[in-house]
């Protein structure tokens, strides 16, 4: 039962990661992380799903 | 607003953080703020249309790296220190819809790899003691931001039950030379009966002494104590077995299960922990599809908790749900 899987996958190549430092307005520090390659999945960035999230603030990530 | 008090008779800190109520802004009924802003819409955190990954300082930080002189005066029974430290929100995607189990293996290794980077970065300030990787996730844990994001504290002391494990592998290492959770991991295996997945370098189970139905440990075979010590095939397979684990957790009940995430590894003290074994522990408070454990008298007055499942029949549930099941 606690044998490993007989013939693991083999490992893709790993991508770079880069960092992109910003100050925000309100001096804040926000990094964008950028990899090398990029994904070869379908890009992101559909419109967000807003009304499942009325009203959310913030501060509640923080909770 | 924000500083750490002193419990004399647990002997922790406290964080207070009252957070200002006022807004500066009222964002429209459908604003996510974690959602990239999109041309010509409301700004939201993320001041760009895409994005991979984004990480940035949460804007009612509990410590922060220029926290505030405390607005009370200690005194040798309440010691009183400011709230040093960073918090930050990890942005897992740019995606606002979807769930850490639902990304694919390597998306999920790219988080892997930004959790390295803050783990080192902020795991290199003098006034970090400890670096907590975490995520709460899902309304019954509290949370109303659905966009998948988790968190990270970096605290200018050792969390209390972090260093209370720390103190157990301790005496561990010292009574037998072996690192404890190498010595869970070893008898875990041995059993078998409670293990819910596994691949080549790390090993997933509902421990012998869980406190909640479904609560997992993921723990590596190797003993590494963070994460910035793991080797490029072991962080792949990390990203495996989080996508094996977080997929059979949404398989359990039929819904996106929430649980609270915790990255566990040494501390950044500039001390050595030859003891230390890197591991994750998920906690899912969910004990059937509709009832979820509530922390009540036993559990958060006297801290003994009542776990009314076995993980020798909770374990082969969830391993039937990881394998596909
Ligand atoms: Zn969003």
């Amino acid at each position: 039962m606690s044998a490993p899987p007989p013939a693991p996958a083999p490992v893709p190549p790993e991508p770079t990661l880069t960092r992109q430092v910003v100050i925000k307005p309100d001096g804040r520090r926000i990094a964008f992380y950028h990899f090398e390659p990029a994904d070869a999945e379908p890009p992101p960035a559909s419109p967000p799903e807003g009304s499942r999230h009325v009203g959310a603030a913030l501060e509640s990530a923080a909770g | 607003m924000s500083e750490l008090r002193w419990n004399p008779l647990l002997g922790e800190w406290t964080i207070t953080a009252t957070r200002r109520q006022e807004r500066t802004f009222l964002p429209p009924a459908d604003y996510c703020p974690l959602c990239p802003t999109r041309p010509g819409a409301f700004e939201t955190e993320i001041p760009t249309p895409a994005f991979d990954i984004v990480v940035f300082e949460n804007r009612f930080p509990s410590l922060q790296a220029s926290p505030p002189s405390p607005t009370v005066e200690g005194n040798d029974l309440y010691p009183v220190r400011p709230a040093q430290g960073v918090c930050e929100v990890v942005v897992y995607t740019d995606r606002h819809a979807t769930t850490l189990a639902e990304e694919s293996v390597e998306r999920i290794r790219r988080l892997i790899l930004v959790w390295r980077d803050r783990f080192a970065e902020l795991g290199a300030r003098d006034e970090v003691a400890y670096v907590y990787i975490f995520e709460n996730k899902g309304e019954a844990i509290g949370v109303t931001l659905h966009h998948p994001h988790g968190q990270i504290y970096a605290y200018p002391f050792i969390p209390p039950r972090i260093a209370r494990k720390l103190t157990q592998a301790q005496r561990h290492w010292n009574a037998t030379g072996r690192d404890l959770l190498g010595d869970v991991l070893a008898e875990e295996q041995r059993d078998g009966r409670r293990i819910v997945c596994e691949n080549e370098a790390f090993v997933a189970f509902i421990p012998f002494f869980a406190r909640l139905p479904y609560e997992t440990l993921l723990v590596p075979r190797r003993q590494v104590a963070a994460i910035t010590d793991f080797d490029a095939g072991e962080r792949w397979r990390l990203a495996e077995i989080l996508k094996t684990l977080l997929t059979g957790y949404d398989r359990l009940f039929g819904f996106s299960l929430p649980y609270i995430m915790a990255l566990h590894q040494r501390p950044t003290d500039g001390e050595d922990y030859p003891y230390v074994r890197f591991h994750m522990e998920f906690l899912p408070p969910h004990r059937t599809a509709d009832k979820l454990k509530y922390l009540a008298g036993s559990e958060s007055g006297a801290g003994a908790f009542i776990n009314d499942t076995i993980p020798e029949a909770t374990a082969p549930r969830l391993r039937d749900c990881c394998a596909g099941g």
